[in-house]
């Protein structure tokens, strides 16, 4: 379709556009259109550019294409600052080590934990090796995000560490056992 | 259950926590990531002087091969033969040691030499750490992208009440807020990609161990193989390969494909064999691959194309991470989008510092990484300019010099001015010294297409420095933010 991208550019400015009048003006009708323009604007990618490409393309423009609005929306802001004292850093060595081990959960246990459930969870999709793998390779940055989370959002990370360890060591039976 | 309280507090206290151990490797990572977007246009602007074209004839790649051969007899477990339709409008012929360019004639020319691009490319995939360990810790960084996005979402009730709202001025405090907000929630779906597959090239090896301990004894090739086709077993009596049959086989069978590369696996050994790479229209699969023998036998079209899904989707994951897909404009697009990233990155430590209810060092010290970076790249590529294997020096010595120097800041409105200034400065010394280098090459594309960008971008930012002393009521009231104590003076 030889014009797709155009129309595909001027879909996704459409629909950026008509959520904008619907932000600014509160109405539903130009939301639900400016959703719809940008999902038929991503179609239209794809018509242009294949499902790859256009897919990429029709999920990423949107982000550059409402700034068009946004300028509009700036408002310049006066206002004085409060002043804040200047402090010394000082050493607190339980906080350190706290810290320390949120560093560690964070980028060591949840890297191991996330990994070792997702390929024990891969490892049963009715589908080909490759695509198991490819799933799995998927899962894991998105199992570890949410994991890593859920540990932040709780106030006792003794549950979500003790739920990432059973479910990390539930998996490596599975595997390396069962 | 009230969403704020229950949902969004605990959220932001997540991505609070997240981005405290995060963000200044974070940074790092995007800012050299998105610099790295152009890393084939910086190959070129390296060596300016370098003939370009798009066209090549078999006979000079024959006799670039012979000629290469004859010079290097040295074993190699590779030759390769780079066309100029991969990217770089330029014939290189290369071992696995040194790099030729190659005239029109089959001659061959200048060595390769592109370190300071080297150099950025492996900040960006290792932070110049040993590179197994440094690989994992920036793709663990892609996992840590993806909790941020899902806790930012989380943390953000008023997303659509504040889907338009752009404050600026005033203490800094609302515009960093909405630069924030702004930035990473209409681009959620590249931060998501880039945290898929960020996260794959250093968490494949620990993937591919696990699945190898658990269902191969042990065999990681094994696991590889099932993924990428695994190397032909052939064997030839001894003769140079016959790349220009094979050449035109490909010419002929996928004309609409783009060589990319042409490998002779175990060159000069009975099991040498050619692969040529062929990048594919409109698909994100790094390239359908075909093999020959040493006659230019096609021994097997490898089937990237059209194999397994799961096959398909991994050999994507190059292009869609590093946006090199569909030329210039995938390049542009990732680099505004990177640039965007790179910029949330750094507004959530600003957030976080200013609703702090003191100042300390740390006030000065994340200014300074944010410019800091930046400048460090320029400087090194100045470095480079005169001393190529200095380049990493440069980056690392300039990094941590802005950084300890800042430590004596006492105005951080101030330390802020004269961190885009040295950027500045930088740039312009950049752009003369490559003048003095490169003398005539410098008004080739391969030197203004980079020069031109960065002397603009030096000039914005120093409108942006005019802009500040031009409202000066404006920014006093700012300063009593970072006029210092009386407390750290005595």
């Amino acid at each position: 379709m030889p014009y797709a991208i155009t129309l595909a550019v001027l879909t996704g400015l459409a629909g950026c556009a008509s959520l904008y009048v619907s932000w600014k003006k509160d109405n539903t009708i130009a939301g639900w259109s400016g959703w719809l323009m940008i999902t038929a604007s991503v179609w239209l990618w794809v018509l242009g550019q294949g499902i790859e490409y256009g897919l990429v393309a029709g999920l990423s423009l949107p982000a550059l294409f409402v700034w068009l609005f946004i300028v509009n929306e700036r408002k310049v802001q006066g206002g004085k600052a409060p002043h804040k004292p200047f402090g010394s850093w000082r050493w607190q060595g339980r906080k350190v080590l706290a810290n320390t081990g949120h560093v560690l959960f964070l980028l060591l246990v949840l890297m191991l934990a996330s990994t070792l459930i997702t390929v024990a969870l891969v490892h049963y999709l009715p589908v080909s090796e490759p695509t198991q793998m490819a799933a799995g390779i998927i899962l894991v940055p998105l199992l570890w995000g949410g994991l890593a989370v859920w540990y932040g959002m709780a106030e006792r990370k003794r549950g979500p560490l003790i739920s990432t360890l059973v479910g990390a060591l539930v998996s490596g039976i599975v595997l390396f056992v069962v | 259950m009230k969403f704020s309280q229950d949902i969004a507090k605990p959220a932001l206290n997540a991505h609070s926590l997240l981005g405290l151990v995060a963000s200044a490797i974070m940074y790092l990572i995007c800012l050299s990531g998105t610099v790295a977007v152009f890393h084939q246009e910086f190959e070129r602007w390296e060596q300016p002087q370098i003939e370009e074209t798009d066209t090549f004839s078999i006979a000079q790649l024959e006799r670039a091969y012979r000629t290469f051969d004859r010079r290097y007899p040295e074993p190699t477990d590779h030759m390769h033969i780079v066309f100029p339709t991969s990217g770089i409008p330029r014939v290189v012929m290369e071992n696995d040691h040194v790099a030729h360019f190659v005239y029109a004639d089959g001659q061959l020319g200048e060595t390769e030499s592109s370190d300071w691009t080297k150099m950025l490319v492996d900040f960006h995939l290792y932070l110049h750490l040993p590179k197994s360990f440094g690989m994992i810790l920036v793709s663990a960084f892609g996992a840590l992208l993806c909790a941020f996005v899902i806790s930012g979402l989380l943390a953000h009730p008023r997303i659509i009440k504040d889907a338009f709202r752009f404050r600026t001025g005033g203490t800094g405090l609302q515009q960093n807020i909405d630069l924030h907000n702004r930035f990473s929630v209409w681009a959620t779906p590249f931060h998501l990609m880039m945290g898929v597959t960020g996260a794959y090239f250093g968490l494949a090896g620990v993937f591919i161990l696990v699945i190898s301990s658990a269902f191969y004894a042990g065999d990681r090739q094994a696991v590889v193989d099932q993924v990428f086709a695994p190397e032909p077993s052939v064997s030839h009596p001894l003769k140079t390969p016959d790349i220009g049959r094979a050449i035109e086989y490909v010419q002929a069978n996928d004309p609409q494909g783009e060589l990319i590369f042409l490998t002779v696996h175990e060159p000069r050994t009975e099991g040498q064999f050619i692969e040529i790479y062929v990048k594919q229209p409109e698909r994100l699969i790094y390239s359908e691959n075909y093999r020959f023998d040493v006659n230019g036998e096609l021994i097997e079209r490898v089937g990237y194309r059209d194999g397994a899904l799961g096959s398909q989707v991994i050999y994507s994951l190059y292009r869609l991470h590093f946006g090199d897909f569909a030329g210039v404009p995938s390049k542009l697009l990732y680099f505004v989008l990177g640039m965007m990233l790179t910029a949330i990155s750094a507004t959530g430590i600003n957030i976080w510092l200013a609703k702090r209810k003191s100042r300390d060092l740390l006030n000065v010290l994340w200014p300074a990484l944010v410019w800091g970076a930046p400048t460090g790249l320029v400087f090194s590529a100045l470095v480079g300019l005169f001393a190529q294997s200095l380049a990493v020096w440069g980056l690392w010595v300039s990094i941590v010099s802005i950084l300890a120097l800042s430590c004596r800041a006492i105005d951080e409105h101030l330390l802020l001015t004269r961190l885009k200034k040295a950027l500045v400065v930088s740039i312009v010394l950049l752009v003369a010294g490559y003048l003095v280098v490169h003398g005539r090459a410098t008004l080739s594309l391969a030197a203004l297409q980079i020069n031109l960008p960065l002397l603009a971008i030096s000039g914005l930012i120093w409108l942006s420095i005019s802009g500040q002393k031009r409202h000066p009521e404006k920014n006093k009231e700012n300063q009593n933010v970072f006029i210092a104590n009386e407390n750290r003076l005595q």
